[in-house]
């Protein structure tokens, strides 16, 4: 086993070696610019990206046509977006607290410029009840913006319930389907989705390169682009195609839509033995998050008494994230722990693991004494208990 | 950013961890909580009865690790200091000592909190002392 163990795959994802070895050649002898029509280092370049965009088309059930490489997520969030309300002079938009800061802002952005947003509030488990997005629905509604999954606790938001409510309503639906896509079926067809952000590095594809799914019928979605430039995918994001990323994506696609079933079966085995290991060992453990509608490489627990930066620092050979990052001023809780209704000190004493594809038992047996027996020594040392 | 190894040395191995009696005439309990953050340290010193050097320092500290460690360096220097001397220990002392970037130094500042909270108490407790002793003759190895 190497230390440290890494469980913040959330965060990102380390480059499957598959995928290493399809990207490689086109960073040397297949160097061509896909949009060079008129020679063969041209055609090589174009042919892998278009393999590329069948091959992120097939694990989400899109027309390849429909697949629209960016830069990341956070460009494809923004592109989605942003993209939506550009030709419109007002509107309102309609997401939740609990969203990543690539929707949030540039939702803020949009409150900026003139539009209203509504920022739903979630339930205890973490879910966006669709009750309450159809009470937020009004006569001026242009966009209905919803995670998938969340980063940091994982929970799996009823996509499919509000895709068919978008769909009645006649409203655009996007989702920031980054941390699900891969790890959980996902069907822009069956989920009523409109536009989907993909990011690579989550799904063990490399850094700097994503997607996002535009509908292009039923409705034909015609989002306005973020640059201008040469007309590269069919206008919506122009620039040269980073073609090594872009064929890294694909082929890293390929493997979650083969290997997905599996996996997923697994990664539950072991996150259930991360979970009950804790639970033996540290009293008052808590969960946040619903446990049934979360992604099975998920895991997000408070432990009440101590602080998630103490634990984060303790734990110099387990890589995990806590739910607060302390800064001079104040430590700022997670908003998303905060979102959950939890208070400061529960939000404060939270850890998030991330277990991937190149996780193993021993791993999580590693992390399981090292955290608990860091829990005890650090509650033991707090004048607040005894 | 890695940690620097002198923090991690105290947050790993924390010096005088524990509790002396809060009640004890010769022992002086600073508790201090940093209201933003939740961080709260414990430090307490023991006195010889007729003497002025510190004999014993224990803390007890909850928050980030930059506490911890700064909790920690705070206990470990009072011993063998006068009270005077122990006021001393101040953030910068500690933040020198520990190489804490600047936005930690609140983490350094909290422990200077108890340090002056701790010998604020056992002066309190002596001057009580003093006073119902009806003699004023201690007053200056008080202050």
């Amino acid at each position: 086993m190497n230390l440290p163990v890494y469980l913040d795959s959330h965060a990102t994802t380390p480059v499957d070696p598959r995928v290493l070895d399809a990207m490689l050649p086109y960073f040397t002898e297949r160097f061509g610019n896909p949009s060079s029509r008129s020679h063969a280092f041209g055609w090589a370049a174009d042919e892998a990206v278009e393999r590329a965009r069948e091959q992120v088309a097939a694990l989400i059930g899109a027309n390849l046509r429909e697949v629209v490489f960016t830069s990341g997520a956070t460009e494809s969030n923004n592109l989605a977006i942003r993209g939506v309300a550009a030709p419109k002079a007002s509107g309102h938009v309609i997401t939740a607290v609990t969203e990543h800061k690539a929707v949030l802002d540039p939702c803020r952005r949009l409150e900026r410029e003139g539009f209203r947003v509504t920022y739903l509030r979630v339930g205890r488990d973490g879910l966006v009840d669709p009750d309450e997005v159809r009470a937020a629905i009004a006569a001026d509604t242009i966009l209905i913006s919803i995670m998938a999954a969340n980063n940091e606790i994982g929970v799996l938001q009823p996509i499919e319930t509000i895709g068919r409510l978008a769909r009645e309503r006649g409203l655009l639906f996007h989702t920031d389907a980054v941390q699900a896509i891969g790890k959980v079926p996902f069907d822009v067809k069956a989920l009523g989705v409109d536009l989907a952000s993909i990011s690579a590095h989550k799904l063990y594809g490399p850094k700097g390169v994503g997607a996002l799914y535009v509908r292009r019928r039923h409705p034909r979605v015609e989002p306005v682009p973020l640059a201008d430039g040469g007309g590269q995918e069919r206008g919506l994001r122009p620039g040269t195609l980073n073609v090594p990323g872009i064929v890294g994506l694909g082929a890293a696609a390929e493997l979650c839509r083969l290997e997905m079933r599996a996996e997923t079966d697994r990664l539950r085995g072991l996150r259930d033995r991360l979970l009950g290991g804790l639970d033996a060992r540290v009293p008052g453990l808590r969960v946040n998050g619903s446990m049934s509608e979360r992604l099975p490489h998920n895991l997000n627990v408070a432990f009440p008494g101590v602080e998630g930066e103490a634990l984060v620092m303790g734990l110099k050979d387990v890589a995990v994230s806590s739910g607060s990052a302390c800064t001079s001023a104040s430590i700022e809780p997670s908003h998303v722990l905060k979102g959950l209704g939890l208070s400061d000190d529960m939000a404060r004493a939270s850890i998030r693991f991330g277990l991937s594809r190149f996780t193993t038992e021993e791993e999580i047996d590693f992390a399981v004494d090292a955290v608990s027996r860091l829990v005890v020594r650090l509650r033991e040392m707090s004048p607040l208990r005894g | 950013m890695p940690y620097p190894p002198e923090v991690l040395d105290h947050f790993e191995h924390p010096r005088r961890v524990g509790s002396l009696p809060a009640s004890d005439p010769a022992v002086g309990t600073g508790f201090v909580q940093a209201p933003q953050h939740g961080d709260v340290i414990r430090l307490q010193l023991q006195v010889a009865p007729e003497g002025e050097r510190v004999t014993d320092a224990r803390f007890k500290a909850y928050g980030c690790g930059w506490a911890i460690a700064c909790a920690s360096l705070a206990a470990d220097r009072m011993p063998g200091r006068s009270l005077d001397e122990v006021l001393a220990i101040g953030r910068d002392e500690l933040a020198r000592a520990l190489s804490l970037p600047a936005d930690k130094m609140h983490c350094a500042r909290l422990a200077e909190e108890a340090v002056a909270a701790a010998v604020a108490d056992i002066r309190r407790k002596r001057a009580g002392a003093a006073a119902l002793d009806g003699a004023g003759g201690r007053e200056r190895e008080i202050r």
